[in-house]
Parts: structure tokens; sequence; C-alpha cells
């Protein structure tokens, strides 16, 4: 259950407005690699083309290839519906459904998409829950509404709507973002067993945070405001944060901009 | 050297503004709000007697040879008039037709010259002038129509006027509430800032400017003298959606718009195909906006009078068929009794009818509010 992502010469547009330049990368199946990079460096455009999901936003497209597994996502005829049942996403702020309890938002990616057992929609939500760290607070009151947990409880009841489609890869932006260190505690604890099945890759603004859960680390950066962003380097998180080839990154981890 | 801060409450002209701004906000909210209450008290008033009761069938009064009413206890006592009999040669009991109002002395309009008692639920042996007031309980306003009761009758019910105005609501609600949420879907989901969404929008603009009457005619030249049909239901129900749609589309294109476009984004990195997220993401979330809109555009139209006027005709008995070229309904029921002469018995119903009016748009709103309520977790 988990794949190879390689992304070669990727090249991302919003428009006329050229974000990323050129990316290379593989991220190998079982491990979490970090992306990492000042703001609109394109770290999450690039995140959001490893599932087409930043054709969302009306105009953005992208060159180059991604390949799951050797599968190039943008190939004729793939289905990007298809794609995101392959590839989840967890994002910046929880957004669990408000019209819906925490069993049906747990329930809801298999629900959509016509499995209406239901012994495997709750042996799937257990399964789920408990995947997230989240079934024994919330065990006793999955009829509640989703809006009524905490942040972190909210974020965790995201990843678990996430893994509960049983994808290859997950993906996530900025999960920690808005929450406290606690329920930062809480989801990064989870990424660590994630890993165990899952392909992750976390986009992330705190460093602390990409050298506590990563393998892997991709350091991004941009020349100037405008230009489009790019890749500097990715690597084992040890060699970046310890030895880095590029002066830039040494700069960023360091402290010395970003 | 520093100067005290300045921590006192205004006080000369600067306070003087101060409470003429909360006088004025007040002013007006009195303004609003008074004519409002005065309007549905004057109609609690004078219409809710008639949804729970009616008049008597007759009244029976005593006449001398040229039909003038003379004091009832000439003619004897009620056991008399059951009998038939009268105390004194030359008079005779009547039932005056409407006879609520006829003083002794007066020509009485006579509404059945023999004496015998007549067969009916409610008579008043009208014992002193201006009787007849009393009232008995009865459902009749909600079961049966008004059917050929005048004026001058107490009796007769709103069935038909009720039935026209839940149908025709009804059926403009089946057109107009599909209709405006999938425009407004459109607007919000598919054509946001493309060329046929402005289009959509701008001819929606028009269509809400536009005023009922013109509603009507527009139905009336095209139905009725382009393709021949008759006066109808049917028609007014065009007319009317015509109406409602734009409402409709407004108010769900604005609660659409609130959903956060992370609950979309969230739906589709499962994997969802964009026409289900809308359907079973997008729209249960803003589903309580889009009922209330709904059920603010059912409540406009239902009072609306000008297509009626124009595409349907009146009637006071009971007629089921949308296709018919008459039906009976609240609104017209209002403006075709506002003629009777104030006094008339009958001359509060159109009061009743306004007031049954808010009361069916008020149980429409608690329905609403209870589904809304179920709906939310």
């Amino acid at each position: 259950m988990s794949k190879r992502i390689e992304v070669r010469d990727l090249d991302v547009y919003y428009g006329k407005f050229h974000a990323v330049n050129q990316v290379n990368l593989t991220v190998q199946p079982r491990t979490v690699t970090a992306f990492i990079g000042p703001s609109g460096c394109g770290k999450s455009t690039v995140l959001r083309t490893l599932n087409r999901m930043h054709e969302v936003i009306p105009g953005a497209y992208c060159t180059g290839q991604v390949l799951l597994d050797g599968t190039d996502l943008y190939a004729p005829g793939v289905d990007p519906v298809a794609v995101r049942r392959i590839v989840g996403m967890v994002f910046q702020r929880p957004n669990p459904f408000p019209s819906m309890s925490i069993y049906d938002n747990v329930a809801s990616g298999l629900k959509l998409n016509g499995e209406r057992n239901k012994q495997v929609l709750d042996e799937a939500v257990e399964t789920a829950l408990k995947g997230a760290n989240l079934w024994k607070e919330v065990k006793d009151r999955l009829d509640k509404a989703g809006m009524g947990l905490s942040g972190g409880q909210q974020q965790r009841l995201c990843i678990a709507r996430a893994i509960a489609v049983k994808p290859e890869v997950l993906l996530m932006d900025e999960p920690c973002s808005a929450l406290d260190p606690i329920s930062t505690l809480a989801v990064e604890d989870l990424i660590h067993e994630l890993k165990e099945s899952y392909t992750v890759v976390i986009v992330t603004h705190n460093m602390q945070q990409a050298a506590r859960v990563s393998d892997e680390t991709a350091f991004f950066n941009l020349k100037a405001q405008g230009e489009p962003g790019h890749l500097v380097e990715i690597g084992p998180t040890e060699q970046i944060f310890h030895n880095p080839t590029q002066q830039a990154t040494e700069d960023y981890i360091t402290g010395r901009f970003g | 050297m520093t100067t005290p801060l300045n921590l006192r409450r205004p006080s000369g002209a600067r306070a003087f503004k101060n409470s003429l701004a909360t006088f004025g906000v007040w002013a007006a909210v009195a303004i609003a709000t008074l004519p409002l209450l005065w309007i549905l008290a004057s109609v609690t008033i004078k219409g809710a007697p008639l949804l729970f009761t009616v008049g008597a069938d007759h009244t029976i009064v005593c006449v001398d040879e040229s039909d003038l009413r003379v004091p009832t206890s000439q003619c004897g006592t009620e056991e008399d008039a059951k009998g038939g009999t009268t105390r004194a040669d030359g008079l005779r009991w009547a039932f005056p037709s409407g006879g609520k109002h006829v003083a002794v002395g007066e020509k009485v309009n006579l509404y059945r010259v023999d004496t015998a008692y007549p067969a009916a639920d409610h008579i008043v042996y009208v014992d002193s002038d201006g009787a007849g007031e009393a009232r008995f309980f009865s459902l009749q306003w909600w079961t049966s129509s008004l059917g050929n009761a005048t004026s001058k009758d107490s009796q007769g019910g709103a069935l038909q006027a009720i039935y026209g105005t839940l149908l025709l609501g009804l059926l403009t609600a089946a057109i107009a509430v599909p209709g405006g949420m999938l425009g407004a879907i459109f607007l919000v989901e598919y054509g946001r800032g493309t060329r046929a969404a402005r289009v959509v929008s701008f001819m929606v603009d028009i269509l809400t400017g536009v005023p009922s009457i013109v509603a009507a005619l527009f139905v009336y030249a095209m139905f009725i003298t382009t393709f021949g049909m008759k006066r109808s239901a049917i028609a007014t129900v065009v007319a009317l959606a015509l109406l409602m749609l734009p409402m409709v589309l407004r108010s769900t294109e604005e609660m659409l718009k609130l959903v956060p476009d992370s609950l979309r984004e969230a739906a589709y990195a499962l994997g969802v195909p964009k026409w289900k997220t809308i359907l079973r993401i997008v729209v249960p979330t803003s589903f309580n906006g889009i009922l209330t809109g709904v059920v603010l555009g059912i409540a406009r139209v239902m009072g609306e009078t000008a297509p009626l006027l124009i595409l349907i005709g009146y009637a006071k008995y009971l007629y089921l068929d949308p296709f018919g070229d008459s039906m009976g309904a609240l609104p017209t029921m209002i403006s075709d009794g506002i003629s009777v002469p104030d006094g008339d018995a009958g001359s509060d119903r159109v009061w009743a009818a306004a007031l049954t009016l808010i009361l069916i748009v008020m149980v429409l709103n608690l329905l609403a509010r209870r589904i809304a309520a179920k709906t939310k977790l």
C-alpha cells in the first residue's frame, strides 16, 4: 500500500504566471519526505501536482511528468478523480464536513464512492480512526458533529477521513500550522505510524518539524518574488540539516534568511 | 510634563448628538415595527373569529303586511316562532336575508316568506335590534368553500381559496426551486468568471426587477394571445415561477458562495467527482440557508395578486383542476371581498383570508425550521 513517486521536469503555471520551474525528485515508498522552503517557493504547489489538486484552481496547469510506480499521472486519458483516490491529501486547516457526524466524515470518502455495506463502513471507520489515533477519544460519540471536536482532533479526523479510502500516498499540506503544540505532537506521532504503511509527503514551515518527522527533505527556494520557485536540493534529512551541499540550503537552515 | 488623560463621558453638544443618534435608531425601529404590529393585530382581531366559528344560518324576525320590521315580542316568543303562529293578526315571522342589521321599522328584504321553521344548524331568534351576532364553533372556514354565500351571509368557508393558494404555491415551487438551484449551482460551481455566467447573472438581475403584473402580462401575451390557450392555474404558475426563480436563484447562490472552498477540496482529495461533491457536500452544507430562501420565495408568491387577476378567474367554488379557467386563491378572495359594505355579515372575510394567508406562511416557516433543525447535527 505504498508507491514510489518520481517527478520529472515539472513546471507549474497559474495562467501566465510561472510558479515552479523544472523540479526533479524521487520519493521512496514508506518514507516521510518533507518539503521546506520560504513562502511562495512553490512547495505547496508541487505537492498539489502530486494528486492533480492544483487543477482545482482555474487556469492552473503543469508540464512534465509525475510517475506513480511508473504510471504517469498526466498521461492523456487519466482521470484526476481516480488519481485522487490513490493519492490522498490532508490540508492546512482542519476541514471536516460540517453537515456530517464524526462517523459520516470518516466514511464519507467510501460512501460518496458508492460503498453502502454497513459492515464494511463500520470496519473502515474503526480502522481509520484507530490509524489516526482518534478512536479512543471519539468512539462513544461517533454520531456527534465533526465540527464539535477540538482543532487537533478535527485534523486527526481529517487524516482518518483521508486514510479511510486506503490511498497509496498521503500528502499533507502544512497539517500542523493551525494546531497547538500538544495537537502537533499527536499529529507528528501519527505521521511516524503512517509511515509504516503509506508514502507520506509533508509540506511544513517548521524546520524542527521537518527534522523530527521526515526521512528525506527537499528544500525549495525562489530567486526573488515573482520569479518561479525551484528545487534546490533533496536528500536524507540528516544530511540536509547538517551537511547541505548548497549554500542557500545552509543559509535557510541556519536561519540566515527565510 | 504630562497632560492628564481625559476619560470622562462626553457632555454638552457631544452628548446631545449621541443621544439624538440613539433616539433616531429607536424611532426607526418603532416606525418599522409599529405599523406591522398594528396590521397583524387588526387582521387577527377581525379575522380570527371567522376561522373557527360561523354565524347563524338564519335570523328570524317579526314583520307586518308591508314587510316592515316590528318588535319581535309582538309576534310572540321563540315557541311561537317554531310553531309558526303569531299573537297578532297581520304580523308574521320572516327570515330576512342578511338580516342581522335590519332595524325595527325598516323594510325587510325577505329571504323566505313562509313561516315554516327552516331545517338548519343555527337559527337565532332575534329578540332585539341588531341581534344575530351569535357565533357557533365550526371549522367551516377550512372545510367548505365560499359557494353562493353573499356578503350578507355569515356562512361560507375559504376552502377553495386555501386549496388554490397551496396548489399555486406548490406548483410554482416545483418549477422555481429546481430551476433556481440549478442556476445557482451553475453560477457558483461551474460558470464562475465565464461569459455564460455573466449573461445568466444579468438576466436574473433583470428578472428580479420585473413587476409581477408585467410577468403576468408576458405570460398572457405568450400563452393566451399567441398560442390561444385558456386562462388557467398553469399559466398563473408560469408567471409566478418567473417571479420566484430569481429569488431562489439569488439566495441559493449566496448560500453556495458561503461554503468554503476547503470543503470542496477535501471532497476532491477523497476522489469524489465534482457533481457528487456539489450534491452531497456543498448543497447539504448550505441546506438551511437554501431552505430559508425557498420558503421566503413561496411566501412571496402565495401573496402575489396581479398574476391571479390577469391569468385566472376567481372562483367561489372548489375547482381542483389546474387546467381549468378559474380557481379561488386567498389574495383574489381578499380583492373580491374588499368591496363588501362594512358591517355586512361577510365583511370580515377579507381579514380572515388575510390571516389565513399569514398563518399558511407561518406554518411553512415553522416546517422549514423543523426540517432545518433535523438536518443539523
